[in-house]
């Protein structure tokens, strides 16, 4: 707990998806473990708003109209934005490893998955990263 | 009937021999008689003596008057005279016998005649032969001038009017009619009909109307010509020759015939009258009669009797007409009936047998026929009932398939309110963990619960009613967003590598069932992206556009050039097990397009590929416009 308190300092969870629903639902639940989260309703939204040098690590929907969360993650592969990802999905229809996916934040995910086994979705994931 | 003729022959034959012995006889005994004068009145001292027989027998007559009918004949005056004097003669020959002689009907002689009360009767030929059969005998036929052939002596002549040009020939009389003078009469009637027997027709049913004067007298009959009553006569050959010149000049004799009879006449020719004495009368009496007669040379007109040996052509006239003694030919036996018809019963017997034969033939037809159609209908039931399993086969695959994809898009579409719940459920933990529980983050994320709550059970009444089949299809739904929510749900993976683009005019608004509009898209969407996968450069285009009252989304795809058996195989429901694949996929989305009131067309895309575009109606109708637009103008913006 004490460990996760010093990570929450400096850093900021970017979520990106194109519901605002899960958005807001997803960001209220991090902002109750006292995490800093700022949302995007789509990829292009955080392109252009989002400041890359804060580290924390993005939370990216995979199907979002105009450009998915995978395309994203090649762009900011291109544009050297080295944020750990998250993918996260409401289906499971996610079968085949995603490529360039080896950016993943072993401990984040560790500890969310760990502390609470009932966030499926997250774990999942994670497990496959 | 051969034997009957020549016995006849015989008796005539032998009379004749008796006549001509005793004329012989009587010439020698008799003194030489004066020249013939009317003998009205009986002169005793020119009786002649009684001869051997004669005078021995008159002894033995019977004691009542020798009885001499003459029957009513149609005959010249000069004729009947002639039978008038032959009966003085006859009385005179007799004396002091006495004699009756009486003129008859037909009728009443023969009524005599059976009755044995008639010795001798002077009458037609034809007349004589019927009563052979009671077994009379002929002694001696009037024979004239004019007519010096006893076996021809008589004839018939059909007179017309002499400027009647229609009637040539005797059968020219057909369907005209004629008079005549009894129904009975041999000579004036009889031997008439016979000749149209001889001609092959009916004599019965030859003439129109027969006129019968019942007089003896022919210029009665003649006068019906006369008065137009009829169209010709039958009259005695040589009646018109006895006639003044200027009456002969008004009728013409019809084909007429020369020879037998010295007259102009119409008919074969016959023996004419004839004196006969009857069966059981005294030989004396025959005797008397015949030397009588036969002795006496000369009667008025040049008129003498002789003997008759030919009564065959008498005959002939019975036996074509079939009356009298040849009656009976008409009663039909079995035999003559058969021997007559015989092609009748023959035609029967064939037309039975034809009938039998068909009767057999249709039924082996029918029983043929009806195997066949039984076997034809059980083929067809089968058959009926194999299409039914596989229309019930692609049915249940169609559901399993859309059923499928449902479930699919309901987990999908779920999947989101419960992440949602579960976010806050986490949040709550927290919250809670923290003292004094801060209760407006509390009801934040209870707020969140409930709207994500809602969601799902909105969602699940809708698949509860779609399930319940009472889909409404009524919905209005935003095309554009529903194509991007589609898109959303396409396998990542693919839509990486292809060139995906999605050019979607704002405000769309179909009417549709939203389910079924996203399964419709869904379902083209992902055949459209596995189809371009296989080409080299993967392109995916979809368009949404108004056209008229309804919205077209054409979803286009490059992929490999489809053949024509393809393009037919994708166009018709596959008949097929298989149930996952693009077939299936394609009827799915045509099924349900359909039952949302539109359709969805292909066409083959010219450099590889396929269009497929999915028609719906247009949920703005025009009149609905003012009050639907305000909703959807924040969409546009």
């Amino acid at each position: 707990m004490s460990q996760s308190t010093d990570i929450r300092q400096g850093t900021i969870i970017r979520i990106v998806d194109d519901d605002e629903d899960i958005r807001d639902a997803l960001s209220f639940m991090l902002e109750c473990k006292g995490w800093q989260v700022r949302t995007y309703g789509s990829a292009r939204d955080f392109l252009t708003q989002d400041s890359p040098s804060i580290p924390g690590c993005l939370l990216l929907d995979i199907r979002m109209p105009d450009m998915s969360g995978v395309q994203l993650q090649s762009l900011m592969k291109e544009q050297r934005i080295h944020l750990p990802i998250i993918f996260i999905t409401g289906t499971r229809m996610w079968k085949q490893p995603l490529p360039h996916s080896k950016l993943v934040l072993w401990t984040f995910c560790k500890n969310l998955s760990t502390r609470s086994r009932s966030l499926k979705p997250l774990s999942r994931p994670c497990a496959l990263a | 009937m051969r034997a009957i003729f020549g016995k006849q022959i015989l008796w005539l034959s032998s009379v004749a021999a008796l006549a001509v012995t005793t004329a012989a006889f009587a010439s020698v005994s008799d003194s030489p008689s004066a020249p013939f004068s009317k003998p009205t009145v009986l002169d005793e001292t020119t009786f002649p003596e009684p001869d051997i027989i004669t005078g021995a027998s008159l002894v033995a007559l019977p004691n009542r008057p020798v009885r001499i009918a003459r029957i009513v004949l149609p005959e010249l005056p000069s004729t009947l005279q002639a039978t008038e004097v032959t009966a003085d003669l006859l009385k005179k020959a007799f004396w002091p016998h006495p004699v009756e002689f009486e003129t008859l009907t037909s009728k009443e002689l023969t009524e005599r005649n059976r009755e044995g009360q008639i010795d001798a009767f002077v009458a037609s030929s034809g007349y004589y032969w019927r009563m052979t059969q009671y077994g009379v005998t002929a002694v001696g036929t009037l024979i004239s001038g004019r007519q010096p052939d006893p076996n021809n002596a008589t004839a018939l002549a059909f007179l017309v009017r002499a400027k009647d040009e229609r009637f040539n020939e005797l059968y020219d009389l057909k369907g005209y009619a004629v008079g005549s003078t009894f129904s009975t009469a041999f000579m004036t009637y009889r031997i008439g009909l016979a000749e149209i027997a001889k001609l092959g027709e009916d004599p019965e049913n030859f003439f129109a109307q027969t006129v019968f004067t019942q007089r003896t007298d022919n210029s009665e009959v003649v006068s019906l010509l006369d008065r137009g009553l009829v169209d010709a006569v039958m009259v005695k050959a040589c009646w018109l020759e006895a006639q003044p010149a200027e009456v002969q000049s008004r009728y013409r004799v019809l084909a007429p015939r020369y020879g037998g009879v010295n007259c102009k006449h119409s008919t074969d020719t016959y023996p004419g009258i004839m004196m006969a004495v009857t069966q059981g009368a005294h030989p004396i009496i025959a005797h008397v009669i015949a030397r009588t007669i036969l002795s006496h040379p000369l009667l008025p007109d040049g008129h003498r009797w002789a003997v008759t040996t030919d009564m065959r052509a008498v005959d002939n006239v019975y036996r074509l007409l079939q009356i009298e003694n040849y009656a009976y030919l008409r009663e039909m036996t079995l035999q003559r009936w058969l021997e007559t018809y015989w092609q009748v019963p023959a035609f029967i017997a064939l037309l039975l047998l034809g009938l039998a034969l068909h009767g057999w033939r249709t039924s082996v037809l029918v029983k043929k026929r009806t195997a066949q159609l039984s076997s034809a209908l059980t083929e067809r039931e089968k058959a009926q009932a194999e299409i039914q399993s596989l229309s019930e086969h692609m049915e249940s695959l169609h559901k399993v398939t859309v059923v499928g994809q449902l479930s699919s898009m309901v987990a999908h579409e779920l999947a989101q309110p419960l992440s949602v719940i579960q976010y806050y459920c986490e949040s709550q933990r927290d919250i809670l963990k923290n003292k004094p529980i801060n209760e407006r983050l509390l009801d934040i994320s209870r707020v969140g619960i409930e709207k994500a709550l809602a969601r799902t059970r909105s969602i699940v009444d809708k698949v509860r009613s779609y399930n319940r089949g009472n889909t409404s299809r009524d919905d209005s739904v935003d095309v554009e967003a529903s194509v991007k929510r589609v898109c959303a749900t396409l396998n990542a993976e693919l839509l990486r590598k292809t060139s995906f683009n999605v050019l979607c005019k704002p405000a769309l608004i179909v009417r549709a069932d939203k389910l079924e509009f996203e399964l419709i898209l869904t379902n083209l969407l992902k055949n459209a992206l596995e189809a371009s996968h296989e080409a080299s450069h993967p392109v995916v285009i979809v368009e949404a556009f108004p056209c008229g009252d309804q919205v077209t989304v054409r979803v286009e795809n490059s992929g490999k050039v489809l053949s024509e058996e393809d393009f037919h195989r994708l166009k018709t429901p596959l008949l097929t097990t298989k149930a996952t694949g693009l077939g299936l996929g394609v009827t799915i989305a045509s099924a349900l397009a359909e039952a949302n009131g539109g359709q969805i067309q292909f066409q083959a895309r010219p450099e590889g590929g396929l269009i497929a575009a999915v028609t719906l109606p247009c949920a703005v109708s025009p009149l609905k416009t003012d009050s639907v637009t305000p909703h959807n103008h924040p969409k546009e913006h």
